[in-house]
């Protein structure tokens, strides 16, 4: 608003400077050429040396007064003018003077200009026209009573011209201040967006990239201008940890974009534009109109390779002491186990009693080391080794078969089940795809745990399936399994808080365990029962048909010979090295040398019969 | 009465198998490296074989290859002790014909004693 009213006034002050000093180079030179066209000669002559006066202010004191008081000093010159026009209107007939039209134009002019000069020009003519009626006694006040009126009229509309200007002038003030806000707010998005850490990128649903911040361009490698326009898929390569392609629906953008929901992954590794491999922690979430409408998504990302590595480091850690940790564990259960046996030590009663719960104990010890090298591999993924086909009726033979000696320490029963329709004598063969140890050690667990919580009765092992699934039960007699412990049962660490079970021990990892394993291949397990009725643990496993389990084994077997072949050329070598040593031991009976010959041939053993080790 | 040879590098674990095992009437040889143990067993012919398998310059996998590959030692009983839990390691034993496989975090000394006594007890 001010700048404008400067302006104004500065170019105000010019106009008048130059109206007087027109005026005043026309009388001089109407004057020297025709002294006859002017009517009254020395009142035409004041009139240019008013005007010239008013130029000489302009270039003097107006300039001076300006810088500070520009308005005021504008009102002078204005004055001035207005005063050296009503004598160039008087000199020339007056309110007849034809000039007076534009005395007309210089009132509504003055509108523009701000409702003091306005006001300061109305005043003026309307002085005179008071001045002309004092004088002429009022006669010829009736006879420009017209040009009185119109006088008026012309200051209304100078006003509102005025007024006018003024609106227009706010307007385009807040317009310019609106348009500067949006640059500040533009600049300052853009401050934030390159001071975040974490990488941005924007995309719409045609996988155009919108908005690609400097983080981002520091973490792909790619440059900000370039980036923007493109497709998503060429500036951010990302695949899993074991190098696999991400199928196209799986990935994280086409993920939050057609569910609409927030995806976090934070497994995957991205490929920069120099080809280094980064590990990336990822938040996709989806950017909806006021509709619902999904029209893209935003994703931050930041490296997390460092975090990872110390991760690993960690389970390693774990992992090497728990291992470590077992030896101790194994010699003391050997000493304890020589104190307690009559045929080696001799003991008193007491010491019998205080060293059974001493072994008792370095045998928990040992399965909590045991548990937890199997969480710090099932987190690493390490936990499972080759998937194949499993025949599940043999699996629970041998599983039962080998706790029927625990069983029988607490006087239960442990029978098994085979699914069987009523007279037939032949069950199907149940396949599943998975790692049969680990299965093993996941059935033999939950028979533990019902062993373990029942005090009488026994436990039944059944299977059963159809096309799809198979089912795998383990039901006991036990004290059963309070409704509130049930959601938290298959959790890390934890362990039924009850005063009689207490004392039964367990490292709350087992059930866990077995959950996760069950997962991996692809089941699931849950629990059912009430307290003091017992408990049935479920394990449900999707069934291979004949077809997948041939295609699983041929999978298998294909990739097993490719590392076999590595295997028994790197086996042969120790080999070959030891015996070369064996001659500097005192002379063996038998001449050391046709060791050397043969190359130990792998030939894949047929299937003994007793293979479930202890 | 039968011969035991016992290969195991850990000491503690060498004199706990070897009590146990005297207490059972067995005689008790031991060696406490893969190199030692083929050796000893060329030169000694027990009737069983405790070998454990992370040890020290060869592995008990390999000690097991050459005792296989040798005339002397090609049916000698061997229980094999290990840390290593993984079906990969048991596999690569049982295709080397080891007779059993013992994990050493899931057994007892009782437990190793009488899979010894069942290996020993299906020669006679």
């Amino acid at each position: 608003m001010v700048d404008q009213q400067q302006r104004n006034l500065i170019l105000l002050g010019r106009i008048l400077a130059v109206a007087s000093g027109t005026v005043a180079v026309v009388i001089f030179a109407m004057y020297g050429l025709r002294p006859s066209l002017l009517s009254d000669t020395g009142l035409s002559l004041a009139t240019a040396l008013l005007g010239l006066a008013v130029v000489g202010y302009f270039i003097s004191l107006h300039q001076l007064l300006s810088k500070k008081w520009r308005a005021g000093s504008t009102m002078i010159l204005t004055v001035l003018v207005a005063i050296n026009f009503i004598l160039v209107i008087i000199s020339t007939g007056g309110l007849d003077s034809p000039y007076y039209a534009l005395w007309l134009l210089a009132i509504v002019g003055a509108g523009v200009f701000g409702a003091n000069e306005t006001l300061a020009v109305l005043g003026i003519t309307l002085a005179y026209f008071a001045g002309a009626f004092i004088l002429s006694n009022g006669r010829n006040l009736g006879d420009h009573s017209v040009e009185l009126f119109i006088t008026l009229a012309a200051g209304a509309l100078a006003e509102w011209v005025h007024r006018r200007s003024r609106r227009a002038a706010a307007a385009t003030t807040k317009l310019a201040s609106l348009s500067g806000k949006l640059s500040e707010e533009q600049l300052k998005a853009q401050v934030l967006m390159g001071s975040i850490g974490e990488g941005v990128i924007v995309v719409d649903v045609s996988n155009k990239i919108g908005l690609f911040n400097k983080a981002a361009g520091l973490l792909t490698g790619w440059d900000q201008d370039t980036a923007v326009g493109i497709d998503y898929n060429l500036v951010l390569q990302l695949h899993t940890a074991d190098e696999h392609e991400l199928i196209a629906g799986s990935d994280p953008f086409t993920a939050a974009i057609t569910t609409n929901q927030l995806v976090v992954r934070d497994d995957l590794v991205m490929t920069t534009h120099a080809g280094r491999k980064i590990q990336l922690s990822l938040s996709v979430s989806p950017i909806a109109d006021s509709s619902g409408h999904v029209t893209g998504a935003i994703a931050l990302f930041r490296d997390i390779s460092r975090e990872k590595a110390v991760e690993r480091q960690k389970e390693e850690f774990v992992s090497t002491a728990s291992h470590e940790m077992r030896t101790p564990v194994a010699a003391i259960e050997g000493y304890i186990s020589l104190a307690m046996n009559a045929n080696v030590a001799t003991i008193d009663d007491r010491a019998m009693k205080y060293l059974t719960k001493a072994h008792e104990t370095i045998q928990h010890l040992g399965e909590l080391f045991r548990d937890l090298l199997s969480v710090t591999k099932a987190e690493e993924g390490k936990l499972i080794g080759k998937i194949e086909p499993v025949d599940v009726g043999k699996l629970l033979e041998g599983a039962v078969g080998d706790m029927q000696f625990v069983a029988a320490k607490k006087n239960l029963t442990l029978v098994l089940q085979l699914a069987s329709s009523a007279g037939k004598q032949i069950s199907p063969i149940y396949y599943v795809g998975a790692s049969s140890e680990r299965l093993r050690e996941v059935v033999m667990n939950l028979i533990d745990n019902s062993i373990k919580f029942t005090a009488e009765g026994g436990i039944t092992v059944s299977l059963a399936g159809d096309n799809k699934a198979v089912e795998i039960s383990v039901a006991d007699t036990g004290v059963g399994i309070a409704k509130e412990d049930i959601p938290h049962l298959f959790q890390k660490f934890y362990r039924i808080d009850n005063s009689a079970t207490r004392t039964i021990g367990g490292t709350g990892l087992g059930l866990y365990l077995c959950r996760t394993l069950v997962e991996l291949f692809n089941g699931r397990i849950w629990v059912e029962g009430e307290p003091g009725k017992g408990s049935t643990f479920h394990i449900s496993l999707p069934r291979l048909s004949e077809a997948e389990a041939k295609e699983l084994v041929r999978v298998a077997a294909s990739a097993e010979a490719a590392s076999a072949d590595g295997e028994a050329a790197a086996r042969v070598m120790p080999a070959a090295a030891a015996v070369a040593q064996v001659p500097t031991v005192p002379p063996p009976v038998v001449p050391v040398t046709p060791i050397a010959m043969p190359v130990p041939e792998l030939q894949p053993e047929a299937h003994k019969t007793d293979r479930r080790l202890s | 009465m039968a011969k035991v040879m016992l290969v195991e590098d850990d000491t503690n674990l060498r004199e706990i198998y070897s009590a146990r095992f005297a207490a059972e009437n067995y005689q008790v040889i031991t060696a406490s490296d893969g190199e030692e143990a083929l050796a000893t067993a060329v030169r000694e012919r027990p009737d069983l074989i405790v070998l454990d398998v992370m040890m020290p310059k060869i592995s008990g996998f390999d000690v097991l290859d050459i005792l296989r590959s040798t005339p002397e030692t090609k049916e000698t009983k061997v229980i094999m002790m290990t840390a290593l839990s993984q079906d990969t390691d048991r596999q690569r034993g049982e295709s080397l014909g080891v007779n059993k496989y013992l994990i050493k975090s899931q057994v007892t000394l009782e437990d190793v004693v009488n899979a010894v006594k069942q290996e020993l007890g299906a020669i006679a």
